[in-house]
């Protein structure tokens, strides 16, 4: 299984609310390629779990499109989405419970999330195998008020991996999870991404999770606001030539501030100077 | 599907209840509906004479001036004119021949019947002799056998029929073989065999004295010079009524076409079909009708109710499976699988608790077959299947639309972390059509312009508008009752009211408490007042506790009984009363009683009649002139001339309540003249009137003084002349001591007279609304049918046992100068219904024999023997189901948010309230709401009541009096007003305490 690519251009999302549009996204350019672990950084409504629900198809956006390897997302049926759930594109919600059936063992779930990629023919494991993947064999038929949070949150990474997604969207899957059950879960989550080749976006707050992953893109102001590699971090250009200025710059630069590019060699590398200005 | 179950044990629990409840009252009503049916066809072919359940077909000769009369046909020709497919429905027939037996006897010849049927010695118990086996033997009854001092061996001479009109009168003999004693119950001859021996009927010309049934074999009746007369052949056809139930009672209205039979005509004889059959038919039909519309309108609130509660707990079931749905959503299984999810948990939640609804109403129907008359066992018929098929269908439908309606949920509200919620005034669009249409059917209900059927369910429409109204205030006004007490710091009233704002199934369940406790008030009402009225109805019908209805109209002899009774009981609740019911339409009944005795004997309604009614009615203090002697002579002097004849002078002389006139003779033209004349007052009579007669259509005037009045020679006084009534028009004066002078002049007028006020013509009566006087010339019936002048002391609303046209009168007052007549019916009120067989006894002792006895138990228990009364009778089960619906609303109201509350109780807890507020926060917040709920529900159910109780029929027949009293029964609807207010309170405080119990700090941390 090769992981799905995601693509977006141009998207766009608005809030109705109390008679007004409130825009969450505001034109998000991204890119994930197949197999890829990455994940969204951003502070609180800057629209980071908006991009996420939309890359599952719970949103429609507002504007701009969205590609999940050949399938144009914004644009596909009802029916196509749900095929796409059952078989290609997982959602983990944040708070581990809320992707579970509560009554349900860690095997009745895993089985129940194979019911529709079954129905739909794709050959999906065994559910004690995708158990195994995540470490909870010894748990698949314990009733889940007796699982730690920690295996709580593994159930419910096996219960998304249950038919072997290509893309695999998580959100916030760390929060309120000790340190070992974080380690455990951002274990699991890589594996997946090194053994299936299952794509992973993942949505997060803490630096510790940031710093785990090869790749973050940080949302701000509903748009990209930079983007980290293996620990350096660095601005985007957008679609459209606009360059979002990392926070520390802002208080130099701040908004009105007439800045000029000088070019410093044949690099490509420019300074950049503020212009003084004059009241 | 287990798992599921058991980790909502409560909600299941709840919606299993719930499921049974509804199929439970669904499938009850075509139970219950049949087992009424046919217990009223028992209750009615049980309690019917034989007589009206049989089929007696007799054929008898039609009378012939001349020559013998002709033949009549044998029994069994007669069972030509009963159709084939109706004989299925009768026992086997039995055959024989009536004929009159007439002995001639001093001074009253004896007259009754002799019959003869298929063995039907087997059928009496021989007392003595043995069964008649020959022609011209005959078994009398113990009855005959001590009145008339038969014997076995006696020769009995009886008049045979005239072969010619000239023909002298003949008699043969028959031979007493023995005497019976006629079986109590048995209805094999379809009619009474005895009870009758030795009464005197005077209304017959000649009147004779009454022998009861002789049997007698085939035989006697064969035709030649000695036959007897008026023979009859017989064919008696008994109903088989273990074979005729609610489907079969239809077919008996055929038994109708019998009297319409050709095959009996065309011959020298009369056929006569007797049977009240087709009546019995029409009103079982009747009833039934009211059973089709009753018990659905009757169940429809309740039915609605438990429909309006099972699809809100589905819909806050399926509400809380919400985060079930988006794990099935987002795991690519769609609508139709996210359905298919919660229907697969539901559906065999609400089948496995139709189970034991199914069972209930079977035991339901069990048990109230056994409480109702009748043998009627549960059927399982069309009308139960089909219920239960609708139920089962409305039931899976109804989980598979809430499902529908939770799975067809975008999934991005569906993974929302909680919901959106209204607050404030918005109301939701159904809520707006609801009460707009309760709004507007509650106006035409309480102007009347709702009637009918559809008044039925008015009152839960109703109830309904009062509970929507209810629930969207409470919220706003909750809240701003909690801010308000919040700032005036207290704390505890103030979390609790907010907490009540914040509900969100606030409105729900204010509701449906308010509806369901209006229905349990509306039924509880109804249930009553429907009792009430029955209760009315009987002691008006009944008149008093126990009455004896008697044989023939010897006041005397019943005068003597009673007196005999009173003396051996030692109660004086015993008292005579005849009853004159004239013919024609309207009639005015004339009841005529004893006041006091009557005062103390009858069922008086209060304020149905004058406080002083006993006083009015009482008779004046004038002594009536005693006649003692044989010769009655008076002196006459003046003259009152006719135009063609002298006027005759004449007498009215009464004893034992006959009026005996007597002529004295003309009266002279002029001077005086002593006349006489000989009256039948050896035992002293009363003198009541002189009169004078002339010619027909002459005229007379002139003026004649009577004095010297004497009898036997011993002077009579004929009082003040004030004692005496003159005819109108005549002028009546003193002629000096013990003399009377009479003016007269008439035109036309035959005959004038001048009464003794002791007989005078105006008897004080107290009338009903209907028997007022509609002019000055106000007159009732007496005791002998005739015209009596009466005057209205006293107006009454109704007289107990009479119709609603009718006056009560002294018996006394109208016995001065009359007697019963054959119209009257003469009976005998007991104020217990214990001294029925005392003075049974004591009125046998006197000859006086009962036609039958009735009593208030008796009366009360036929009227509660039918089917608006048991359809009514529903609304127990009504109110205890509505009680039963709240009690759960309330339940699954904790059950299904009680996370909530106890997370919320939590954060309290953190936020630094003390516990012990807490505490009483969780035990107190649900009854504030659950007090406005009941108490608006009592309030919209005794509206209801007040104008829909009105258009629900009581009775299968309206009673003769209108006796209606729909006042509400406010101890009752208070009790059971405040027994919902304390199960439901305390059933809150009871969820209260164990959601408080379950606040842990734990909670802070699970998601909704």
């Amino acid at each position: 299984m090769t992981g799905l690519r995601v693509t977006t251009q141009g998207l766009v999302h608005l809030y109705h609310s109390e008679g007004h549009d409130v825009a969450a996204l505001s034109g998000v350019d991204l890119h994930v390629v197949g197999g890829e672990l990455m994940g969204l950084l951003g502070p609180s409504g800057s629209g980071k779990s908006t991009l996420l629900n939309l890359l599952a198809g719970v949103f429609r956006p507002s504007a701009g499109k969205i590609h999940l390897g050949d399938v144009e997302l914004s644009t596909a049926t009802a029916h196509e989405i749900d095929r796409l759930r059952a078989t290609d594109v997982s959602l983990i919600l944040q708070s581990a419970t809320r992707n579970l059936l509560p009554y349900a063992s860690p095997i009745a779930n895993v089985a129940f999330a194979q019911r529709a990629a079954r129905r739909a023919g794709k050959d999906v494991p065994d559910p004690r195998e995708v158990l195994a993947d995540v470490g909870l064999e010894a748990n698949a038929d314990a009733p889940l008020p007796s699982l730690t949070p920690g295996e709580l949150q593994l159930t419910a990474l096996a219960v998304s991996l249950a038919p072997r997604p290509g893309l695999l969207l998580a959100d916030e899957p760390t929060s309120q999870l000790d340190h070992d059950a974080r380690d455990r879960v951002l274990e699991a989550l890589a594996a997946t991404s090194r053994t299936h080749g299952t794509t992973v976006v993942l949505v997060t707050h803490d630096p510790h999770v940031a710093a785990y992953l090869p790749r973050t893109v940080t949302i701000r102001d509903g748009r990209i606001g930079g983007e980290g590699r293996s620990g350096e971090e660095y601005a985007v250009v957008t679609a459209d030539g606009f360059l979002p200025l990392p926070a520390h710059v802002r208080d130099v630069l701040p908004p009105g501030a007439l800045v000029r590019f000088h070019p410093l060699d044949e690099h490509g590398r420019y300074e950049i100077v503020p212009e003084e200005t004059h009241d | 599907m287990i798992r599921a179950l058991a980790y909502r044990k409560g909600q299941a629990a709840t919606l299993a209840l719930l499921a049974a409840l509804v199929t439970a009252c669904a499938v009850f009503a075509p139970f219950y509906d049949r087992v009424m049916q046919q217990a009223l066809v028992d209750v009615k072919l049980t309690e019917a004479p034989a007589l009206d359940t049989s089929l007696v077909i007799q054929e008898r000769a039609v009378p012939v001036t001349d020559g013998p009369p002709p033949n009549v046909p044998g029994p069994r020709d007669l069972m030509a004119a009963v159709p084939s497919g109706l004989r299925h429905w009768f026992q086997e027939p039995s055959y024989g021949w009536t004929a009159e037996a007439t002995v001639p006897h001093r001074p009253l010849n004896l007259s009754g019947q002799v019959m003869s049927r298929t063995e039907a010695c087997e059928h009496v118990t021989i007392v003595s002799g043995r069964c008649p086996k020959a022609a011209g033997e005959i078994l009398v009854s113990v009855a005959d056998e001590k009145t008339f001092g038969y014997r076995p061996g006696q020769v009995v001479p009886t008049d045979v029929a005239a072969q010619a009109a000239d023909e002298p009168a003949r008699e043969r003999g028959l031979v007493v073989v023995g005497s019976y004693r006629e079986v109590r119950g048995s209805d094999y001859f379809a009619e009474p065999l005895t009870g009758w021996s030795g009464v005197t009927v005077a209304d017959v010309s000649p009147a004779v004295i009454r022998h009861e049934i002789w049997l007698t074999d085939d035989a006697t009746f064969a035709d030649g010079p000695d036959a007897l007369p008026d023979p009859r052949s017989v064919a008696v056809l008994r109903l088989a009524k273990d074979r005729v139930g609610i489907d079969e009672i239809g077919s008996l209205a055929a038994v109708a076409a019998v009297h319409e039979s050709p095959v009996l005509n065309g011959r020298q004889t009369v056929p006569d079909v007797r049977t009240g059959l087709p009546d019995i038919a029409a009103e079982i039909a009747s009833q039934v009708d009211d059973s089709r519309v009753l018990v659905p309108l009757i169940l429809a609130p309740l039915a609605t109710l438990c429909l309006v509660v099972l699809w809100l707990v589905l819909v806050t079931i399926t509400d809380l499976r919400r985060s079930e749905v988006a794990v099935a959503r987002l795991r690519g299984q769609g609508v139709r699988g996210a359905r298919r999810l919660l229907a697969g948990e539901l559906v065999p939640v609400v089948l496995l608790g139709a189970i034991p609804g199914l069972v209930a109403a079977v035991g339901g129907a069990w048990l109230a077959a056994r409480l109702l008359p009748g043998e009627a066992g549960l059927e399982l018929r069309v009308p139960v299947l089909v219920s239960l098929l609708g139920v089962l269908v409305v039931l899976v439908g109804a989980t598979w639309a809430a499902s529908s309606r939770v799975a067809r949920t975008p999934v991005d509200e569906l993974v929302r972390r909680s919901a959106t919620f209204r607050r404030g005034w918005r109301m939701r669009a159904l809520d707006a059509v609801l009460l707009t249409g309760c709004v507007v059917l509650a106006v035409e209900f309480v102007t009347g312009g709702l009637s009918g059927p559809a008044s039925y369910v008015a009152p839960a429409l109703f109830a309904l508008g009062v509970g929507l109204v209810l629930a969207y205030l409470i919220t706003p006004l909750a809240g701003a009752g909690g801010r308000a007490l919040l700032r005036r710091r207290a704390s505890g009233a103030a979390l609790g009211l907010l907490d009540a704002a914040r509900s969100q199934s606030l409105r729900s369940t204010v509701t449906v408490l308010t509806v369901a406790t209006a229905l349990t008030v509306f039924s509880v009402d109804a249930v009553l007042v429907a009792a009430h009225n029955r209760d009315l109805a009987a002691r008006q019908a009944a008149g008093a506790p126990a009455v004896l209805q008697v044989v023939g109209a010897d006041l005397g002899a019943v005068d003597a009984g009673i007196d005999r009774a009173v003396h051996e009981t030692g109660d004086r609740r015993i008292t005579p009363v005849v009853t004159i019911r004239p013919s024609g339409d309207p009639s005015i009944t004339t009841l005529a009683v004893r006041p006091e005795d009557f005062a103390r004997t009858a069922l008086l309604a209060p304020g149905a009649l004058p406080a002083d009614w006993v006083d009015l009615l009482s008779p004046d203090d004038i002594e009536p002139v005693d006649l003692t002697g044989r010769r009655l002579t008076v002196s006459v002097s003046g003259g009152v001339l006719g135009t063609e004849e002298p006027a005759v002078l004449g007498v009215d002389v009464v004893t034992d309540s006959i009026v005996y006139h007597r002529d004295l003779g003309p009266l002279p033209a002029s001077g005086g003249a002593r006349l006489g004349v000989d009256v039948p007052c050896a035992d002293t009579c009363h003198l009541s009137a002189l009169t004078l007669t002339g010619s027909v259509g002459s005229s007379m005037s002139g003026s004649v003084t009577f004095d010297r009045v004497s009898v036997d020679g011993q002077p009579v006084s004929l009082g003040n002349a004030s004692t005496w009534t003159a005819y109108d028009g005549d002028a009546l004066t003193p002629g000096g001591t013990d003399a009377l002078t009479l003016d007269v002049s008439t035109d036309g007028q035959e005959e004038v007279a001048t009464t003794q006020a002791f007989f005078a013509g105006s008897v004080p009566v107290v009338a009903t609304a209907g028997a007022r006087p509609h002019s000055q010339d106000y007159s009732i019936t007496g005791l002998d049918g005739r015209s009596r002048a009466a005057d209205l002391a006293g107006r009454a609303t109704r007289l107990p046992g009479a119709p609603a046209l009718a006056v009560l009168a002294n018996l006394d007052v109208l016995r001065r100068a009359s007697h019963p007549d054959s119209q009257a019916v003469l009976s005998v009120w007991l104020g217990d219904a214990d001294l029925v067989a005392p003075t049974r006894r004591a009125l046998a002792a006197q000859g006086v024999a009962l036609a039958g006895v009735s009593t208030l138990e008796g009366v009360r228990h036929d009227l509660d023997r039918s089917i608006p009364t048991w359809a009514v009778q529903l609304g127990v089960v009504t109110g205890l189901v509505s009680l039963l619906v709240a009690l759960l609303m309330l339940a699954l109201t904790a059950v299904s948010g009680w996370r909530v509350r106890a997370r919320d109780l939590a954060a309290l807890w953190v936020g630094g309230v003390p516990r012990g507020i807490v505490s009483r926060l969780a035990v107190l917040a649900p009854l504030p709401v659950i007090a406005v709920a009941v108490l608006g529900g009592a309030a919209a159910g005794l509206v209801g009541a007040i104008v829909a109780t009105p258009s629900i029929p009581l009775f299968a027949e309206p009673p003769e009096v209108d006796t209606l009293d729909l006042a509400t029964p406010w101890l009752p609807v208070l009790a059971v007003t405040a027994a919902c207010l304390l199960l439901l309170g305390l059933l809150g405080a009871a969820t209260g305490r164990a959601v408080y119990r379950r606040a842990a700090l734990a909670r802070l941390k699970e998601g909704v």
